[in-house]
């Protein structure tokens, strides 16, 4: 794969890639870092995608464990160093459809993000996540019926 | 609340992140990606006949447990020596059902089910009624043990390798009231086999829709279930304006979409035929199994800490952590949910301890609750288990409490583990 083709495919897919970041990482800033990351991993790692029909699970899944270390180094620095007195505020909330999404647990969150939302089947998407298929119908079962609660009580049609 | 829904109600991408991947793409280094020898086909060939052919033996005799608990996931050395072979098997209603696989760290139990429908035309679900251990009714946690989450044979998804109907892997998690941590025990595992009530009615929109929208997997994977349905004896597929459920349960029929969920209470809809009882020995496990018993509480400037339990295992990892506040009021013990926040697990060095890929979610947070008439909050963490046991358990907390609290509360929560 060249640079001209990889490019053209990070292009396409740079929707599902941001949302998918901003599912895991609370702040833009995150998303920027994580995305500008899993871009030169996927680069350097090109050479393991056998069938560029897979590219966009291929790279989600990168974008996935970047954003998962990420979290791992974001807690090291909280145990390390000293928590400055005044945090940066979360990022304003958009819609109360998103916010009911954002709260629901990660476990769930993800799932249902690139299930619903960026159209992944269910194996592609266990497959993304490394679980069972049936883990991933548990868990978009659990996010619908606690996104529906939600929206309900927030007066949303759910 | 349509999937399009939830696509606009994420926020448009914002220009700092639609930079950062234009640079990175703009920055990309020319360094080759690793070579691919080229071989000569003969010789690849012969590998990969071989290789197909241990993948094959393999995949046979990796256990089902461990499939069932981390599906595409990797195993670790402790885990896999948890794992014991079990062969329990029986007939009820033309299903051959068997406990093929166990994994069990003395307090907790996963199991792997495996479902062989004879007459795979007459559709059958299994639900698990019951474990008890030793004639003790034991907690199950599986999703998949739920009766109304039943697993149908043959298969209507493809979820377990290798890809099968029929036939078809489900599993159980159940937590024993004492651990066992030596000896022996009997499990005994009820099984209810349910058919439909009435015929089958497929009531989805699928059944009918132009299928070329869908990306090829999803399109695959529709293609899949409808053959599926429609491979079911005396099944009927409802015209796209015939989808409402409750009319078809008026007339008797047993509506059910491809995903296999029946559109109703699937205890009038679905009459069970059959139940089954299999047993077998389960012993005190012999692998990494870790715990810690607190000799003291902790005692910090707002609040004292009190272990009730923590147990770590290839398994599972479980923390139950009480902080009990020195003002005994309720808004002195929400204070310190406040306070600690959401908690972390980590080794001996302060590292994130690493779960392996398991189903279990548990909340970790605090809740405030009351006990024999004493606020407090309690965390009630339960995770899968570890990829390895560290020789000592961290507990960072990152609630919104000042540094000093929160350096106080990580330095005074350290606890080493020893074998069970």
């Amino acid at each position: 794969m060249n640079k001209d083709t990889f490019s053209r495919m990070v292009t396409a897919h740079s929707g599902t890639l941001y949302r998918v970041a901003r599912t895991m990482l609370a702040s833009e800033d995150d998303c920027r870092d994580a995305l500008g990351e899993a871009v030169l991993r996927a680069w350097e790692s090109r050479g393991r995608l056998r069938d560029e029909t897979r590219f966009s699970p291929w790279i989600t899944r990168i974008l996935i464990n970047v954003c998962k270390s990420m979290h791992r180094r974001q807690r090291r620095i909280v145990l390390t160093e000293s928590i400055p007195e005044h945090a940066a505020p979360p990022d304003i909330r958009q819609s109360p459809v998103f916010d009911a999404l954002c709260a629901l647990p990660e476990p769930l969150r993800l799932p249902t993000v690139l299930h619903y939302v960026e159209g992944y089947s269910v194996e592609e998407t266990a497959d993304i996540l490394s679980l069972p298929g049936s883990t991933v119908r548990g868990r978009l079962a659990r996010a619908r019926a606690a996104l529906r609660l939600e929206l309900t009580e927030e007066g949303e049609k759910p | 609340m349509t999937p399009e829904d939830l696509k606009r109600s994420f926020p448009p991408m914002p220009d700092s992140c639609r930079n950062a991947l234009d640079a990175a793409l703009g920055a990309l280094p020319d360094a080759p990606p690793p070579a691919r020898t080229r071989l000569r086909m003969a010789p690849v060939l012969a590998l990969l006949l071989l290789t197909l052919m241990m993948a094959a033996a393999c995949a046979a005799a990796y256990p089902q447990v461990l499939r069932w608990l981390l599906g595409y996931g990797e195993s670790s050395a402790g885990l896999d020596a948890l794992v014991t072979p079990v062969s329990a098997s029986g007939e009820a209603d033309g299903i051959l059902i068997s406990v093929t696989s166990m994994v069990f760290d003395g307090r907790r139990l996963s199991y792997a089910i495996e479902l062989d429908n004879k007459q795979p035309a007459r559709p059958a679900a299994v639900a698990v009624r019951s474990t008890t251990v030793d004639g003790l009714g034991i907690q199950s946690e599986s999703a998949d043990a739920a009766y109304d989450l039943l697993k149908w044979v043959p298969s209507f998804h493809l979820d377990v390798l290798p890809v099968q109907r029929n036939p078809a892997v489900m599993g159980n998690t159940c937590e024993l009231r004492e651990p066992l941590d030596d000896g022996e025990a009997e499990v005994s595992v009820e099984f209810l086999v349910l058919r439909p009530s009435g015929p089958l009615v497929i009531l989805d929109e699928r059944m009918h829709e132009d299928l070329s929208g869908y990306d090829e997997a999803s399109r695959g994977e529709i293609e899949d279930q409808i053959a599926a349905v429609l491979s079911f004896e005396d099944v009927t597929v409802a015209e796209p304006d015939q989808q409402d459920a409750g009319i078809w349960i008026a007339q008797g029929y047993t509506p059910i979409d491809l995903s296999g969920s029946v559109l109703g209470d699937a205890g009038a809809l679905m009459t069970v035929t059959a139940s089954l009882t299999l047993s077998f020995p389960l012993r005190a496990p012999e692998g990494d199994v870790y715990g810690y018993m607190q000799d003291a509480p902790i005692v910090l400037e707002d609040c004292v800490a009190v272990i009730g339990e923590l147990d770590v295992s290839p398994l599972s990892t479980r923390l139950t952590l009480r902080l009990i506040p020195h003002q005994n009021t309720r808004e002195a013990a929400q204070s310190l949910c406040d306070t600690y926040g959401r908690l972390t697990l980590c080794d001996e060095s302060g590292a994130p301890v690493e779960y392996l890929s398991m189903d279990w979610l548990s909340s970790d947070t605090g809740s405030v609750r009351q006990s024999g008439g004493q606020w407090l909050c309690e965390y009630d963490i339960d995770m899968p288990g570890l990829s390895s046991i560290p020789s000592a358990l961290r507990v960072s907390a990152e609630g919104s409490g000042d540094a000093d609290t929160l350096d106080a509360f990580a330095e005074a929560m350290i606890f080493p583990l020893s074998a069970r």
